[in-house]
């Protein structure tokens, strides 16, 4: 806790107008990120900024909780406590009573149901036929027909609110947002903000080829819908032709010209890592989630890698954050560093900084007794 | 191994970018899949009815008999083509298909039967069946999206044996186990269509299977395509490129239900009957063993499993029994081979699973996926390699 006090007081994000302004540069800004895994803290109040184009650091001996932030940031897990703000919109905070959700539309549902049946009380009760199945033209002409009216009605309020609450729309998500309920941020919700990621375990789509894997990665940014496709539109076509285009291009950029058409699967290892960085860059993302980007790799991997990694923060103004165990590659390139020690936050600051910096020195090496 | 994955990706770019490779009349078709397809079911729809009339083929059944099996088979063939959008392109294991089916047919019953007192066209109710359908596989997969692989399955299972219960229990607006008859036929410009008459059904039949297969091919190469084999292929990433897995799931049920809603308006405009036991766990399970005996998630192999397999069900176990009907031996004169037909599916599973896993005619996608394990194995092996180069 004594370190967090190390960082400037604007920085802190305690709200308040003298801090405005420099929420607006951060790309990300996580404030008090706890999670409880049960009964065991696998986070503790922890705090991230990342300034645009910035590369920050997180390290840490097995176990301390850096991929749990992680897929906190990616929107795989969700926080028990604590806000996260990707490039200045609030994404993730603490889930408001997200119970109240299936009551708006199971409740107008009911109440159409409930009117129907008291209008069926007051204008009589059904004649049923005897000896035969009633049929459907009788059951509705019969004086139930308020209740089967009601119940039509309601089932149909039913039904759309369900879809409804399943596809989620942006309006319908702005009207529930309007009233308080709040729903933590899916993945593809901190992707469509500005996140884009890797796995510290390569995840391709191993059996798509690599210009298809960069294709699923501009999911976003490619806008043909499903509609488009059946009808073969020009939109379509020329969208697909654009994301060719567009996927080679970041191909080259990454170091794989001309394997396109190679499946996944059978590009050897540092080319798989590429591709994920290039299929994570698919869709402009302004932070990269980099896990273990060289994990595995020689030392001359590790140099080439780290060189693109430095070059892709030049040249595309990406914001970095990155999950490390090679020193040599966190110290060279990192802008500042955060240190987790069993979910604890026990650091923050500059390389030099870290390096010398006592409790980090303990956390590695052990206290001495 | 390097020679043959040069064929394999010569084979997958897709024609539009190397038109005038070896083969110039290939790269043709596989840059146009529409006029492919159109140009495909042209032929066979012509030269199925030629081919019947010819000795092998004429001796066993009539041609009007042929001509009506071939009408139904296409039936299955829709069946199979939708069920492969969510199994084979999506990967999501739906065992209880058959419920859309229904819920296309007794759309149809509803529409357009002196039951209901309703009369409309058949081509709307194509439409309407369709889109009920759909709306039904979006209200299945609703809840059942966070399940995966076997919890799906027995889920989907369950769907599949409710719809046809509720339908046969709900005898007031369903007429229950008798089911609803004397449907409408369809008709068209003041021609009816009756049910002697089959030509007319056997044409609406291929037209719907050419536009299914052209509008699959359309949706299986575009992005959304794309969305539903990384979700197959892991979720997890997929939805960590900007994939809202849940909505592009639900898509991959509703299209294949509405599929499945299209066969059933058209079965039960063919045979002018539904009743609740069309639709029993065995079709789910036979259209299932179509898509996987003509290889997952290749369009023209499903359909030409779903053609195979049914015309081995309807034609082929029938024609055995009447054969040894007619010739006395010993054994096989008692046995009824109609009733064997699981026990067929069954063993064709299994030696299917043993020795060709892919299907009769899979994807090339597929066929690598299972038979290319040795540069996987390599891929698994270098990050050891690597590590031990790191090391040093």
């Amino acid at each position: 806790m004594t370190a967090q006090s190390t960082q400037p007081a604007a920085q802190r994000l305690t709200g308040g107008a003298t801090t405005a302004e420099r929420r607006d540069d951060l790309v990300l800004a996580a404030v008090g990120i706890s999670k409880q895994f049960g009964g065991l803290a696998a986070l503790r109040n922890v705090d991230l900024q990342i300034p645009a184009g910035g590369i920050v650091s997180l390290i840490g001996p097995n176990g301390a909780g850096k991929t749990t932030f992680f897929n906190i940031v990616a929107g795989i897990f969700e926080p028990t406590r604590g806000t996260i703000r990707v490039d200045g919109t609030p994404l993730i905070g603490p889930p408001l009573r997200a119970w109240l959700e299936p009551i708006i539309w199971v409740g107008p549902a009911l109440l159409i149901v409930l009117i129907g049946w008291l209008l069926n009380l007051a204008t009589g009760t059904p004649t049923a036929p005897q000896g035969r199945p009633q049929t459907a033209a009788e059951a509705v002409s019969g004086g139930a027909v308020w209740f089967e009216i009601g119940i039509l009605v309601g089932l149909g309020v039913l039904i759309i609110s369900l879809l409804l609450a399943i596809i989620r729309p942006p309006w319908y998500r702005r009207a529930i947002g309007r009233l308080g309920i709040f729903k933590s941020a899916q993945p593809h919700h901190m992707v469509r903000a500005g996140i884009g990621r890797t796995f510290q375990n390569i995840r391709l789509f191993q059996n798509m080829t690599a210009l298809e894997n960069v294709q699923v990665g501009m999911h976003l940014k490619l806008e043909s819908t499903p509609v488009d496709a059946l009808i073969s539109s020009r939109r379509q076509e020329r969208e697909e032709e654009a994301s060719r285009v567009r996927a080679g291009e970041l191909m080259r950029m990454v170091g794989l010209p001309g394997r396109e058409d190679e499946l996944a699967r059978n590009l050897p290892y540092g080319d798989q890592r590429r591709l994920e960085l290039a299929r994570a860059l698919a869709n402009d993302p302004k932070l990269l989630l980099l896990d273990e980007p060289t994990a595995g790799m020689n030392p001359n991997e590790t140099a080439e890698m780290t060189a693109l990694i430095g070059r892709l923060r030049r040249e595309l103004g990406v914001g970095i954050l990155l999950i490390e165990h090679d020193m040599h590659v966190v110290m060279g390139i990192s802008d500042r560093i955060t240190v987790l020690d069993h979910g604890e936050q026990i650091a923050e600051g500059t390389p030099e900084e870290i390096r010398r910096n006592p409790k980090v020195i303990e956390a590695y090496l052990g206290a001495p007794e | 191994m390097t020679i043959q994955d040069d064929a394999e990706r010569r084979d997958l770019s897709s024609g539009d970018r190397m038109p005038g490779g070896l083969a110039p009349v290939r790269g043709f078709f596989e840059a146009h899949r529409s006029i492919s397809v159109i140009v495909g079911m042209a032929l066979v729809g012509l030269a199925l009815p030629l081919v019947v009339m010819l000795p092998p083929f004429s001796t066993f059944q009539a041609g009007a008999a042929w001509m009506n099996n071939f009408t139904l088979a296409g039936v299955y063939i829709l069946l199979a083509l939708g069920l492969n959008i969510v199994v084979g392109l999506a990967g999501l294991l739906d065992l209880g298909y058959a419920a859309f089916f229904a819920i296309g047919s007794y759309t149809y019953a509803f529409g357009a039967s002196p039951f209901s007192g309703l009369h409309i066209p058949f081509w709307p109710m194509l439409l309407i069946g369709a889109l009920m359908a759909a709306i039904f596989g979006v209200l299945l997969g609703a809840p059942t999206l966070r399940l995966r692989g076997d919890y799906l399955a027995i889920v989907t299972l369950g769907f599949g044996e409710i719809v046809p219960i509720v339908f046969k229990n709900s005898d007031t607006y369903t007429r229950g186990t008798n089911g609803i008859s004397s449907l409408y036929p369809p008709d068209l410009l003041g021609y009816r269509f009756s049910t002697i008459e089959i030509l007319p059904f056997y044409i609406v039949m291929l037209l719907l299977v050419t536009l299914a297969m052209i509008l699959i091919y359309r949706l299986q190469e575009s992005r959304l395509g794309r969305s539903w084999m990384a979700i197959r292929e892991d979720e997890l990433a997929a939805a960590s490129n900007g994939i809202n897995t849940v909505t592009t799931k639900l898509l991959a049920f509703a299209l294949g239900a509405s599929t499945a809603g299209l066969a059933g308006v058209f079965s039960s405009a063919k045979l002018t009957f539904t009743g609740p036991d069309q639709f029993l766990f065995t079709v789910s399970f036979t259209v299932l063993a179509m898509v996987v005996l003509g290889g997952m998630g290749n369009i023209w192999g499903v359909a030409l499993g779903a053609f195979i397999l049914y015309m081995i069900q309807s034609v082929l176990l029938k024609g055995l029994n009447q054969f040894f009907d007619a010739v006395p031996v010993p054994i096989l004169s008692d046995i009824d081979f109609v009733q064997y037909q699981f026990l067929l599916y069954g063993l064709a599973l299994v030696s299917m699973m043993l020795l060709r896993p892919e299907g009769l005619f899979p994807s090339k996608r597929r066929r690598r996926e299972l038979h290319t394990a040795a540069p996987g194995d390599d891929a698994a092996a270098t990050p050891a390699q690597e590590a031990g180069g790191a090391l040093q």
